[in-house]
């Protein structure tokens, strides 16, 4: 191995990239613009759905809006019209709370109260806040429901020793008053101001990483095939390995580099919670990057163009977006799509990054994740450096 | 006398069922500038891969300063200029030297000095900070040229040097090559174009893999009783086709 021959492919990678001033405002303005919108988005405050509320009942309507209304997630509004589904149709509201006139005396009789919820069917996230609401609606039902006469409960006397007084036992009434839980939350790791986008960014930061190292790399190395610069290359002096060596260490730094501008982006302007050491970030960062450019190596030997290049992008990178676990948590997954998701590297790269940045794991805990993507980086840095050798 | 610079025995490379060299037996001495003559798709190309350590023989063998090839041992000797100008674009025309100066061990102030020799001989030291990708092809040409020659290298290989350049240029790149003859160095230099054979020491005459005849102009003109060497080389390619319709 000739460090002088590895350190020129490195000094000339970075010459050419940091000479391109668009791609490397690329690398850092398309995360950061990214991460930007979507913390707009999810710390936004929602819409209010409106929502409305028929029934003869005058009290049940009453008591119906109240509980919707609390918590201010839905609005409920009057109809314009006695024709709901035509409401809801125009839009006009977006869930419709249909009540009969007899669902207290119902109720009183010890039947489950018989509520309709109709609503557009477009939306499954209001679809299921809509459905939730029910429950709180029945609930407020309850204070309303006729009650039969107070039933005198006997209450346990004293039955110790047969020589204690007899006493007559007074009848207690229990009092029917539904009590409002009280909820508390414990959160093991994060807080309460911890948000999707705290629980997503870390997973970003590095799928964004992979992503342009991966594109980047295989993008040039092609380039040194259709140029004729590679036959040059492998005519010199130099191995196969110092080239992938020194494709490697020179995409690895600007990959490092584009982190380190999110993440200073993202902790300081996008107040991004944040735990954990940055050092193992970028340690996940480099070892998650030098796969990239590998498999980025590998794959490029396959691509006559630069648009066969982009066509790997939903062969490779887009999979991984789904699956490994940054917008679809993978233990909700049933077994064969978290078998997918586990094959895949990012996978253990957005593990090992959330359990570093949300819940501030050392080393100690993240080094299963780190051992597995090192492995996946192995296995690709191999399959580089013979296509590399097989492109000579 | 040391080893020959080139030996070729028996040097043989197939592409699935295409055969590009079929049996080329050759020796080129130290010192000369060798022509590799024959039309496109003669196996020029192939042979000086084979040589520039880039394709393994899949029969014979192919020698370079003793060494089998591919050797990597012997790349640091070699200078390659390819047909296609190999540059990088982004580059400027001294950061293209000094990158492939370092691949061949030329670093610091070392590097420095002849890469300023090298941009000075072909003329590009007006330009050597402007981007390659803005260059003419004659001037892209030249720093190819200037590549292959940076690290002095004792053989020098070159694939049709010549092709869409002009007259002027073309002289001009003669002129240099008989200067690095003059220095010691091998030249095996392909072309089809004949009146550049003609400043050859040496030229092989080749046709679908094999050499069909190799020595001074002047012996080939003679042997086959023709005034140009461009006729000598239909006599042979003639004689060639004859013999294969027996």
């Amino acid at each position: 191995m000739n460090l002088t021959t590895v350190f020129a492919v490195v000094g000339r990678i970075i010459r050419q990239f940091g000479r391109d001033r668009r791609t490397l405002a690329l690398i850092v303005v398309v995360p950061v613009a990214v991460l930007a919108l979507l913390v707009w988005i999810l710390r936004s405050p929602l819409a209010t759905p409106k929502v409305a509320v028929v029934s003869p009942d005058a009290e049940v309507k009453r008591l119906a809006t109240a509980a919707l209304t609390e918590g201010g997630q839905l609005e409920v509004v009057e109809l314009e019209t006695t024709d709901y589904r035509q409401a809801l149709r125009d839009a006009k509201v977006k869930a419709v709370y249909i009540i009969p006139g007899d669902v207290l005396t119902a109720m009183a009789a010890g039947r489950a109260p018989d509520l309709t919820v109709a609503v557009q069917g477009t939306n499954p996230t209001l679809t299921r806040l809509a459905e939730a609401m029910t429950g709180k609606v029945a609930q407020a039902l309850l204070p309303a429901v006729p009650r039969p006469a107070p039933v005198p409960v006997i209450g346990p006397g004293p039955k110790q020793g047969g020589s204690a007084p007899q006493t007559t036992p007074s009848p207690i009434v229990v009092p029917f008053v539904p009590q409002k839980p009280v909820v508390h939350t414990e959160y093991v790791y994060g807080s309460s101001a911890f948000t999707s986008i705290d629980i997503m960014a870390p997973a970003f930061i590095a799928f964004f990483a992979f992503f342009f190292v991966f594109l980047l790399t295989s993008v040039s190395f092609l380039r040194e095939r259709t140029q004729g610069t590679m036959v040059r290359l492998f005519a010199s002096p130099m191995r196969p390995a110092e080239m992938v060596l020194g494709y490697t260490i020179g995409f690895t730094l600007f990959a490092l580099l584009q982190s380190a501008i999110v993440l200073v982006f993202v902790v300081y302007a996008l107040k991004i919670h944040y735990v954990g050491s940055v050092a193992l970030v970028f340690l996940i960062e480099a070892v998650l990057t030098i796969g990239g450019v590998n498999l980025g190596i590998f794959l490029s030997t396959y691509a006559k163009n630069e648009l066969q290049v982009v066509q790997f992008i939903p062969l490779v990178i887009v999979p991984q977006a789904i699956l490994s676990g940054f917008v679809f948590p993978l233990e909700d997954m049933t077994p064969a799509l978290r078998a997918l998701g586990q094959a895949m590297p990012l996978t253990y790269a957005n593990q090992a990054m959330k359990d570093i940045m949300v819940k501030g794991l050392g080393l100690a805990d993240v080094w299963p994740s780190l051992a597995v993507l090192g492995g996946f980086v192995v296995f690709f840095t191999i399959l580089g450096s013979v296509a590399a050798r097989r492109s000579a | 006398m040391a080893e020959s610079a080139v030996l070729l025995s028996g040097l043989r490379k197939n592409f699935g069922a295409v055969r590009a060299l079929d049996g080329l037996d050759l020796e080129i001495p130290r010192g000369q500038t060798f022509g590799l003559i024959g039309p496109n798709g003669s196996g020029k190309t192939t042979l000086i891969r084979i040589l520039a350590g880039l394709l393994r023989p899949s029969g014979g063998e192919a020698r370079v300063f003793g060494r089998r090839m591919p050797d990597r041992s012997v790349a640091r000797r070699i200078g390659y200029m390819t047909q296609q100008d190999a540059l990088y674009g982004d580059l400027s025309a001294r950061e293209n030297l000094r990158f492939f100066g370092a691949l061949y061990g030329l670093t610091g102030r070392k590097a420095e000095r002849r890469v300023n020799e090298v941009l000075e001989l072909v003329e590009l030291s007006q330009v050597a900070r402007r981007p390659v990708e803005t260059f003419s092809g004659g001037m892209r040409q030249r720093l190819s040229l200037g590549i292959a020659l940076l690290h002095q290298p004792p053989l020098l290989l070159l694939d049709e040097p010549t092709v869409g350049v002009d007259p002027e240029l073309r002289r001009t790149f003669w002129g240099h090559f008989r200067d690095l003859a003059r220095m010691g160095a091998t030249l095996i230099v392909s072309t089809h174009h004949l009146d550049e054979a003609e400043r050859c020491d040496r030229v092989a005459l080749v046709r679908f893999g094999v050499v069909l005849a190799d020595g001074r102009p002047a012996d080939l003109k003679e042997a086959s009783g023709q005034p140009t060497l461009e006729d000598a080389f239909l006599y042979f390619a003639d004689a060639q086709r004859k013999g294969a319709g027996q």
